[in-house]
């Protein structure tokens, strides 16, 4: 039965009151409800015309939602002259392993792609790695709290493969063999894809080639790891380390000073496919690129000159480095609380990103890892990661 | 009559969604910036400061023998390098740190959850001295080290911070109060001012004092300010007036607490007032340098020549056997960048850290008998 056989089987009386000023003809014998003819002739029927009047009320409605939708959509997404507006699109959030004696992240520092799309993280201050499927779903951890340049009257805690403040990660997506920044140990430590110890390099006991920064001078507090083709790269206070993957010396080059080279306190670091290293001159405000000698190719932010006086900057403190799939470079800047994209010749493209914890947003961003238009980023004061797309330039 | 309750309840969708989309419109226009160019930070806030050599920002004058520049670095110490300053009149950057207007509840309109999570950036080692966290990963300690503790950590059960010998008249000397941070913790900006805006003269710290060449000295003011939120008048030394401005009752004798009576007309904490073990109220000048290496040998002392009071500093710094400071040397060449390993002992200036954290008790440079026998 339809709603208007319904109607039609009402009892007279309902109808009565209703209708009894209305224009339309009620026959109250039979029960029913004529309609008042149009010019036409046609007839329409008081059902008919509430039902006009419905649907186009809701047509109405549904247009005023819709309109409400376009004006309160996210505005990263907003495409303008055909162009879409740098933004960020967030995809998932890793709080920690969720499990465990301590299931949280604690300023996660780090973060890199591994094998399979896994992600790996340096959870900073709780020392350790932990190890995700390319869905945020925890897989296993490894690391742990180990101390191998103890304050004088302490005691060396460290093992194989314990770790002390891991300040960043890096892949070797040849064999899967996990980099890290082991700060506080004044050493690189190398680890199976599977998170098994293999070595550490260089001597945290030592000095390292030229000079290093490590306490008393031996070891270097490596702030920065990449590896590319069979090489691993780290930087210390003022300068970027070049090593074989086994750990022997190839190379060192920056110093303390303004001149292009130079360094102060860099945090990030990647290489492209033909060995381009980049560096984030972190206290310098800027990022400078490096051809695989070492040379010096060109400077971004702030200048020689503009170090001494007065100067704005695409950067407030630029960090970690990756280099994207198209060649161009992306840079996390924690106190500018975004992500900004270089070309490979060092111009800026684009800023993404804001402070806040909702998702998409950043508080203090300290790292990231690109694959195939995903981005990893280490959000590390809202003591998480989180998996983004970055639309526009 | 369905139909007209129909009709009424799409009316009234429609009629509600009339007001309903005040969020979706631009900010409103009730309260219309002037037309013309906006207004910058710099017209309120005053970065030329920024730009001035940190020793005569605030200051009728310095004296001459003092400088604030760093060679290394070519830069005035604390002035330019990173986010801490170089910014230009007409920058954007302000609001990267700082909210601006409106803020809740910091005068530096910094949020206050982010002061010391901005500061933390770069000072957990990672970019910059001056350190938290050395103490706990470098000694395995599970309780907080002694210091001046930041954040929550500073807060003690009643939600508020204990001072101690912060009054001159509870029983222990100790006081309750509250600071700037979050929940009225203890953050960084109630000591600092990371643009360096109105602070104390420079000064020669330990963590910069050299044992092999004291030509390499830099003064730096720490970014401390003249004016410590518990402060009541500005003062330019960092020196015990200083650290008054929170231990006001540092000084005084109270019905539990005896304190080591200290000179409050020192001329600050300066290496011109380093003097060595064996020459009482000497001055570097009169005795070798190398004879600051060791653990005691080296001491701020005020310039009094009478019955000379010590300065707070004196006593509550970090560990003096600290070796040499030079963590490795720096050069002026690539080539020539080498590690200086002499007089690297046990210990590295590099991770000392006072008064953030210390393994001192009490944030003192050694315990006594050793302690006091230094001077007496």
């Amino acid at each position: 039965m339809t709603d208007y056989d319904d109607q039609r089987a009402l009892p007279d009386d309902e109808f009565e009151g209703d209708y009894a000023d209305s224009s339309e003809h009620h026959d109250v014998e039979s029960g029913s409800v004529s309609a008042a003819p149009t010019a036409r002739g046609f007839y329409i029927t008081p059902r008919q015309t509430f039902a006009g009047l419905a649907i186009a009320l809701a047509v109405i409605l549904v247009m005023l939602l819709g309109y409400l939708w376009w004006l309160s959509r996210p505005v990263n997404f907003t495409e303008t002259g055909g162009e879409k507006k740098p933004g960020v699109e967030p995809v998932l959030s890793v709080y920690g392993p969720g499990r465990g004696e301590v299931p949280r992240f604690d300023s996660p520092m780090g973060v890199a792609w591994g094998q399979d799309d896994r992600i790996y993280v340096a959870d900073t201050a709780n020392s350790r790695i932990a190890v995700f499927g390319k869905e945020g779903d925890f897989l296993f951890q490894f690391g742990g709290f180990g101390i191998a340049k103890p304050l004088e009257g302490a005691v060396s805690t460290w093992k194989p493969g314990l770790l002390d403040y891991p300040t960043d990660i890096a892949v070797d997506h040849k064999n899967g063999d996990v980099y890290v920044a082991d700060f506080y140990n004044d050493s690189v430590s190398v680890f199976t894809e599977a998170g098994k110890f293999i070595r550490r390099f260089p001597d945290p006991q030592k000095p390292v080639g030229r000079g290093s920064s490590g306490a008393d001078g031996k070891g270097i507090a490596v702030t920065a790891v990449a590896v590319a083709d069979g090489k691993v790269y780290a930087t210390d206070t003022y300068q970027v380390f070049v090593f074989t993957a086994k750990g022997t010396l190839l190379m060192q080059f920056g110093m303390p000073g303004l001149d292009p080279g130079q360094l102060d306190h860099p945090n990030g670091l990647a290489v492209d496919s033909r060995g381009r290293i980049y560096v984030s001159d972190s206290n310098h405000n800027r990022v400078q690129a490096f051809d695989p000698k070492g040379t010096h190719l060109w400077t971004t932010g702030a200048k020689v000159s503009d170090l001494k006086k007065e100067t704005d900057n695409p950067f407030v403190l630029p960090r970690g480095l990756a280099v994207d799939a198209d060649g161009s470079i992306l840079v996390a800047d924690p106190l500018g609380q975004s992500i900004v994209r270089l070309s490979e010749n060092g111009a800026v493209l684009a800023t993404y990103g804001t402070r806040g914890s909702a998702a998409g947003e950043f508080n203090f961003p300290n790292d990231l890892d690109v694959r195939d238009g995903s981005v990893l980023v280490a959000d590390k004061e809202n003591d998480r990661v989180q998996l983004v797309k970055l639309i526009g330039r | 009559m369905k139909c007209w309750i129909s009709l009424s309840i799409v009316s009234a969708a429609l009629f509600s969604l009339s007001v309903v989309p005040a969020f979706a419109y631009p900010e409103s226009t009730t309260n219309v910036e002037p037309s013309g160019t906006p207004p910058l930070c710099s017209d309120c806030h005053g970065l030329e400061s920024l730009t001035q050599d940190p020793a005569t920002v605030g200051k009728a004058s310095k004296p001459a023998t003092w400088s604030a520049f760093d060679s290394e670095a070519g830069t005035f110490v604390g002035s330019r390098k990173g986010p801490h300053g170089g910014y230009t009149a007409g920058t954007q950057k302000c609001g990267t740190c700082h909210l601006v207007h409106n803020a809740a509840g910091n005068t530096a309109l910094l949020p206050q959850a982010t002061i010391a999570d901005t500061c933390n950036t770069c000072h957990d080692g990672t970019g910059g001295g001056g350190v938290y966290g050395v103490i706990r990963y470098r000694s395995g300690a599970t309780t907080e080290p002694a210091g001046h503790r930041v954040g929550a950590a500073s807060l003690n059960t009643t939600g508020t911070v204990t001072v101690p010998g912060g009054s001159a008249t509870s029983a222990d000397g100790s006081l309750e109060t509250t600071f700037t941070g979050e929940n009225g913790s203890l953050t960084c900006t109630d000591c600092h001012s990371p643009h360096n805006a109105d602070t104390v003269d420079p000064f020669i710290g330990d963590r910069k004092r050299s044992s092999a060449d004291t030509s390499t000295q830099v003064a730096t003011n720490r970014l401390l300010r003249r004016t410590p939120t518990k402060g009541t008048s500005a003062v330019d030394t960092y020196g015990s007036d200083w650290c008054e401005a929170c231990h006001k009752g540092s000084h005084v004798k109270s019905s539990s607490v005896t304190n080591h009576s200290v000179s409050r007309n020192a001329q600050g904490y300066h290496y011109g007032n380093v003097v060595v073990r064996s020459g009482y109220n000497s001055t570097l000048a009169s005795a070798a340098p190398s004879s600051l290496g060791g653990s005691n040998f080296g001491y701020t002392m005020p310039t009094e020549t009478v019955r000379p009071k010590p300065i707070c500093q004196q006593c509550h710094e970090d560990a003096r056997s600290v070796g040499d400071v030079q963590r490795f040397a720096v050069s002026s060449t690539a080539e020539s960048f080498t590690v200086n390993t002499d007089g690297v002992g046990g210990g590295n200036p590099q991770f000392q850290n006072f008064p953030h954290e210390t393994q001192g008790s009490n944030l003192l440079i050694e315990q006594d008998p050793d302690l006091c026998t230094n001077c007496h």
